[in-house]
């Protein structure tokens, strides 16, 4: 952790906080002028911006060219082990310990910055009895409902017709457990649709798994359909057995209260109705 | 036959987790998840190093209402699996 150790008391400049599932990142840089990444996430993240205390400092070290020892070109990737990480990609590193909550990142021009955020997420997520999972999801009534599915399955369709509801995101979703309730949270890791309008979160009322059809027809799924469907939209950064013996566990506890069905819809409005129907 | 005379006991190394009387298996060597259904998952509690094959498949016949023939077919085309994917190991008998 030498990267680490070298920046972890660096105050850093152009400060701007984060708070994604209850958890409040702060992002400095090492430069006097604030970094293009920095302006874009002020710009892009807007309404998760947030004065809260920090529970994780992350320094940008904003580098102009690559250049060793700190680069490994074309290589991904990311290991963590209890509560430390280090992630290594294309142009960005990144070493960090979330016991003392600092992170340090190295990145051309800071390029990079938002993906390496996901990974940390999902990382933290781990950490905090959740998980980030590949979703859509909108809030109805104070109820989050949520939409999964590979790439093309209808996602992104489902929060464009949520006709003023809440969209808590069309791409990535932030699952808690607190208090014996499972909870869905926005992300600003949006996909096509992409705007983020509010930070909002709700409790899970219903899980879908999409499939794209010329009506509406959906079939309950038992509890091993399920976790096996789900397995594969789980953003894990670093897989080892062992998350995947939490997230087995994380996964058996919400299914076993969250009804969930394989819903195959035409993409229209009336999608509600026969949602409210079923759940 | 030798392999019904056999012993297989599961990969320490392997993570798994019954759901509703429904095994899934996670290997340690590429993290792939194996979802076994009710038989497959009565056989792999019963792979404890100790139980031959011969045994498995009496207990399975005892248990499950289905053919001898085909239990037989089916449970040593699974163990076969279980072997190829190293998540069971045959057990070596320590003799004299």
């Amino acid at each position: 952790m030498k990267f680490l150790k070298k920046y972890k008391d660096f105050k850093g400049n152009n400060e701007v906080r984060l708070e994604i599932a209850e958890t409040v990142f702060s992002i400095a840089s090492d430069t006097k002028r604030p970094p293009k990444a920095i302006e874009q996430i002020k710009e892009n993240y807007r309404p998760f911006l947030t004065e809260k205390e920090p529970d994780i400092h992350i320094l940008l070290k904003v580098e102009r060219i690559a250049r060793d020892p700190y680069w490994d070109k074309n290589i991904y990737k990311a290991t963590v082990k209890d509560n430390s990480f280090h992630f290594n990609y294309d142009d960005l590193k990144a070493e960090g310990d979330l016991k003392i909550g600092r992170v340090a990142v190295q990145a051309v021009r800071g390029f990079g910055l938002g993906d390496f955020l996901r990974a940390l997420v999902s990382v933290v997520l781990i950490k905090r009895s959740g998980f980030l999972v590949h979703s859509s999801g909108v809030v109805d009534k104070g109820k989050a409902y949520l939409f999964l599915g590979p790439s093309g399955s209808g996602k992104t369709t489902v929060a464009r017709l949520s006709n003023g509801r809440d969209i808590l995101n069309d791409e990535a979703i932030a699952f808690t457990r607190k208090n014996d309730q499972w909870q869905a949270f926005a992300t600003p890791f949006y996909g096509d649709f992409g705007r983020q309008d509010s930070n909002c979160n709700a409790p899970i009322e219903a899980m879908f798994f999409l499939k794209k059809g010329s009506g509406f027809s959906h079939r309950k799924l038992n509890r091993k359909e399920a976790i096996v469907r789900m397995l594969h939209q789980i953003m894990i950064t670093s897989p080892n057995l062992k998350n995947f013996e939490y997230i087995f566990g994380m996964q058996c506890d919400l299914f076993a209260s969250i009804p969930t069905y394989e819903l195959e819809f035409k993409p229209s409005a009336s999608i509600w109705r026969y949602v409210h129907g079923i759940s | 036959m030798e392999f019904l005379e056999s012993s297989f006991k599961k990969n320490e190394e392997v993570s798994w987790r019954v759901v509703d009387d429904e095994a899934f298996l996670v290997s340690p060597k590429d993290l792939l998840v194996y979802p076994l259904n009710t038989v497959a998952t009565r056989i792999w509690e019963l792979l404890d190093g100790r139980k031959k094959i011969k045994g498995i498949i009496d207990i399975i016949d005892n248990e499950f209402e289905m053919e001898r023939t085909v239990i037989e077919e089916d449970a040593l085309a699974f163990i076969k699996d279980l072997l190829d994917a190293e998540l069971i190991e045959k057990r070596v008998s320590k003799k004299g």
